[in-house]
């Protein structure tokens, strides 16, 4: 297997990856929209009816959390995330050597958010903290965010790796 | 090393990142955790970085962004933008310039349903565009009126412009969004005003279209009563106080989705493709609020904030010329970046000295939202030029671009205006509590 296609199929796992990711993220912000929906409804019910949901800021916040970090990966592929194009005309190799500086300064930036995330989930979990009503525990939701950063790890590392091979055109 | 040596070369380090291309909001976290790593300790920037992620993502303030930002992408799905301008088509398309008019008209009221400028543009460019060209319009003048009337998006409430502005500064979003009311439509009348000279000056731009009856016109009407129903009942929800505005947001999401299945616009693939977008325009946003969460918290401990007050306090010019100034800058930095990032990067480090020049903060927040409608169109970031070349994929981007320059007349007109008159921005806010 040459290097191009092993960067064809890291691809399409990334892809792969961040779309389930996604699907996840998707059903979360769904149901923030249905909490807070129930929680108006609920709270505006007349006299015993009245129903707010029962620890429904917790719930939508941390359903949030759930959402956004889930769309990180796919919003990358998808190139959502908002850049100056200053330098997308210049030519390769000089084009190459910054998408590839690009690269390793997200690459580094995110190897760290994962790693210190899951130090935070640790932390969070010694720490025994829970949310003020629901008492849900927090430390889950920081492994999360962990685990979504996983994806944008590999989508960089592979940005890097291309943008090395891109220097080779002229 | 001197605090404000750090964050002068902490600023420049930033503005290399985004100049290589590194995405916003990562530029901001990096440079923003290196920074406060040096300063305090690499132990103490290590714990900052997650956790300032994890506390801005799940945020119930922060909650308002995706709720409104579902809302418009329903409220796109449903169809309720081309009904709009069908009806503002029916009513105005006899004038000379009439369907340039009918689009800032229509933008106007799509914005009352969505929060962000490149979906009121596409909406209205979608349905708009393919009419002015079978009508002879000129592709400078339509493309240009469409891609600058779609501004009107952030102006008009629900904003994302605002909510990110009220988060940022602490300001209700309610009464931002009831002060962005009275400038909106101010601006929108300024650019019908500069449409008619536009026809005055070059006739053949936007030849008159056919009259339409009486029974016509009031038929019309009944396209915008979707839209009317869904403002009033999310805005009138919030304005009155029996909502926040994260409640009021899903409420009109869900309005908008209950709209588009009533009028049986909305099929399963318009769902699932809306809430895709959605979702990831807000994941968009978070993220840039949290890549300058970290930032403002290196530039917070850098002290430059407050030594810029300072600064600005000790030199003898009047308030207003200083406001001026910083106006003038936020202008230039526009044109460079994305709107949103603008506001993320800026607000931060200038609304102290705002508050100590004595200056309102609702009414800083409609300048800054209309200097961010001149962002949209400014090249080379014009985010709404780009929405529009996706429509009118023949016509060549510089043509787009020039067809917005026209409009920077009105966009002036209306910043005088408002710095002459702040009571615009600020009276109806005084009227409510929330």
């Amino acid at each position: 297997m040459s290097i191009d296609e092993g960067m064809a199929r890291l691809e399409k796992i990334n892809t792969a990856i961040s779309l389930w990711f996604e699907r996840i993220a998707i059903v979360a912000i769904l149901c923030m929209i249905l909490a807070t929906m129930v929680d108006v409804i609920g709270s505006n019910l007349p006299g015993n009816l009245k129903w707010p949901l029962p620890a429904g800021t917790e719930i939508v916040y941390l359903l949030q959390l759930v959402a956004m970090a889930g769309a990180l990966a796919i919003s990358k592929i998808d190139g959502r995330h908002v850049r100056i194009e200053l330098i997308d005309k210049l030519r390769q190799p000089a084009l190459g050597i910054i998408h590839a500086l690009v690269a390793i300064l997200g690459l580094a930036l995110f190897v760290l958010l994962t790693w210190k995330s899951f130090e935070y989930a640790q932390a969070l979990s010694a720490a025994k903290d829970v949310t003020t009503t629901a008492k849900i525990p927090i430390y889950p939701f920081a492994i999360w965010q962990g685990i979504c950063c996983v994806p944008m790890v590999m989508i960089l590392v592979r940005e890097f790796i291309t943008s090395i091979l891109e220097t080779r055109k002229r | 090393m001197s605090p404000l040596l750090i964050g002068t070369i902490g600023i420049i380090a930033l503005l290399f990142c985004f100049s290589i291309g590194m995405p916003m909001a990562f530029s901001m976290a990096l440079v923003g955790f290196v920074g406060y790593s040096f300063m305090v300790s690499p132990s103490v920037g290590f714990s900052l970085l997650p956790r300032d992620i994890f506390d801005q993502l799940a945020s119930y303030p922060l909650s308002v962004i995706p709720m409104f930002v579902m809302m418009g992408v329903y409220a796109y799905a449903s169809g309720i933008g081309k009904k709009l301008y069908d009806a503002a088509y029916v009513i105005l398309g006899r004038l000379s310039g009439g369907l340039a008019i009918a689009s800032v008209v229509a933008c106007t009221i799509f914005g009352a349903v969505c929060g962000s400028t490149s979906a009121t543009t596409a909406t209205v460019g979608k349905v708009a565009l393919p009419e002015m060209k079978k009508r002879g319009y000129s592709d400078i003048f339509s493309t240009g009126t469409v891609a600058t009337a779609g501004g009107l998006g952030i102006m008009i409430p629900p904003s994302t412009s605002f909510i990110v502005y009220g988060l940022l500064t602490q300001v209700s979003i309610g009464k931002l969004y009831i002060a962005g009311i009275i400038p909106g439509v101010i601006i929108a009348a300024l650019f019908i005003g500069t449409i008619f000279i536009w026809c005055k000056v070059k006739p053949n731009a936007g030849p008159p279209g056919p009259s339409t009856t009486f029974k016509q016109k009031a038929k019309s009407l009944v396209g915008v009563i979707d839209a009317l129903v869904l403002f009033l009942v999310t805005m009138g929800g919030l304005f009155a106080g029996w909502f926040t505005p994260t409640q009021a947001g899903a409420i009109g999401s869900v309005g908008a989705i209950i709209i588009g299945l009533v009028t049986r616009e909305l099929s399963w693939k318009k769902f699932v493709d809306a809430t895709v977008d959605g979702l990831r325009i807000s994941c968009m946003i978070m993220l840039l609020i949290a890549g300058a969460t970290v930032f403002s918290h290196f530039i917070t401990r850098t002290t430059m904030p407050f030594e810029l007050v300072d600064w600005v306090g000790s030199l003898t010019l009047s308030p207003t010329l200083i406001m001026i100034m910083v106006i003038l800058f936020y202008f230039v930095l526009g044109t460079f970046l994305d709107a949103m990032a603008c506001i993320v990067l800026v607000i931060p480090i200038i609304y102290p000295l705002v508050t100590k020049l004595g200056y309102d903060l609702i009414w800083f927040g409609v300048i800054i939202t209309l200097l961010s409608m001149i962002a949209v169109v400014s090249p080379p970031d014009g985010v709404n030029v780009y929405v529009v070349k996706g429509i009118a994929r023949d016509v060549p981007i510089d043509r787009i671009f020039r067809g917005t320059i026209p409009y920077l007349i009105p966009f002036v007109a209306a910043t005088a205006i408002f710095i002459a008159f702040p009571q615009i921005c600020t009276f109806l806010a005084q009227l409510i509590s929330y």
